[in-house]
């Protein structure tokens, strides 16, 4: 089929739509004003979360009535945690921005780039929080201990293992299923959007 | 203006150009069904965007990228490892509010055609047949005018090549 035959075959099929198609305003109305509301977009909503996580992990300390002791190993912990949780926040905050670009009535490659950055950007952001989790967690537990004392007894580690067991299990997960060749076809993708773009 | 206004005036806009948001979800789903649903998701965004249009450009440039862009992110929804952009919880919807007597058959033989190509060339195609000049094409696709005519050229030779194994 040669495309001005195709093009015929359109003509005809445009011309079928415009004369059999009528719209029913007033659902279409009731659609509009019942709709948008229900459509929540769980990525901005979490996204939107982790920007107020700091006033909901505060509100969490208060709530559990966590104790702190101020001693060397909290300073020690405090110097392990903030720089963690400050490092991820940001990221948070990129994503957050990035997010908030999104936008449909962008040109089509415009708006591909945009959602490649995004993707690049949450991979990033998983990454970042999994190699640095666990200097936050041990931060974080040193801060609320009391002393250091340090039991080889097999039962009293339980947690401790599972906490490690989860944690290398869900990283194990995470990094297998192609975070890196996933990162590798984004950027391709990208060179390639710029490449159209300046052609 | 008022809120009624502006539905009023919305609703006149999709009235005119009902027929660019049938064909372009026509392009890039597979079932009718596919098809009222990507309508609908198409419809809502160019509702939710319809407050921040300026008039910079074109009506039907503002509702083709809305619409290309809806119907290229709903065919992700369903590709496994991508971003949802959309409500995936959400059920199928039935389409009401489009009164329409459509003979399936021909827009089958129109969409077999094109169905085999990437999205974008999809999109680009699909842009030519409704006789948007190469220009307009550019401004939706973000692609410069040079590369839209390459791109046409490419297209034509592969939809010949394809009508000559499967039609």
């Amino acid at each position: 089929m040669e495309l001005t035959e195709l093009q015929e075959l359109w003509y005809q099929y445009d011309k079928k739509i415009s004369e059999n198609t009528r719209l029913n305003r007033e659902i279409l109305r009731l659609m509009l004003l019942s709709k948008p509301q229900r459509r929540f977009n769980w990525i901005k909503i979490w996204s939107g979360f982790s920007i107020f996580s700091p006033v909901v992990f505060i509100i969490g300390l208060f709530i559990l009535n966590v104790q702190f002791y101020i001693s060397i190993t909290f300073y020690i912990g405090l110097a392990m945690f903030l720089p963690v949780y400050t490092i991820t926040y940001i990221w948070d905050i990129q994503y957050f921005k990035l997010i908030r670009k999104i936008d449909f009535s962008m040109p089509i490659l415009t708006l591909r780039k945009e959602i490649a950055q995004l993707e690049k950007c949450k991979i990033k952001k998983t990454r970042l929080r999994y190699l640095l989790m666990p200097f936050a967690m041990t931060g974080f537990i040193l801060m609320i201990i009391h002393s250091f004392k340090f039991s080889l007894n097999f039962i009293s580690l339980i947690p401790l293992y599972l906490m490690i067991l989860v944690f290398l299990s869900s990283m194990y997960i995470t990094f297998k299923y192609s975070i890196y060749e996933r990162f590798k076809k984004l950027n391709k993708e990208i060179d390639g959007i710029e490449k159209l773009e300046k052609e | 203006m008022t809120d009624n206004q502006k539905r009023d005036q919305f609703l006149d806009i999709l009235e005119k150009n009902i027929g660019i948001l049938i064909k372009i979800a026509g392009g890039f789903s597979r079932t009718q069904e596919d098809k009222e649903d990507l309508i609908n998701d198409i419809t809502l965004e160019l509702w939710k965007s319809f407050g921040s249009f300026r008039g910079e450009s074109k009506i039907s440039t503002w509702i083709y990228r809305v619409a290309l862009n809806t119907s290229m992110n709903y065919k992700r929804k369903s590709e496994k490892g991508k971003l949802l952009f959309l409500d995936d919880l959400k059920q199928p919807e039935n389409l009401s509010w489009i009164i329409q007597q459509e003979d399936q058959s021909d827009s089958e033989i129109l969409y077999k055609c094109v169905d085999e190509l990437n999205d974008l060339n999809k999109a680009i195609i699909l842009l030519y047949l409704d006789s948007n000049s190469h220009e307009e094409i550019s401004k939706i696709t973000g692609i410069s005018k040079t590369n839209v005519a390459t791109r046409i050229a490419r297209i034509k030779e592969q939809i010949r090549n394809m009508a000559l194994t499967k039609i």
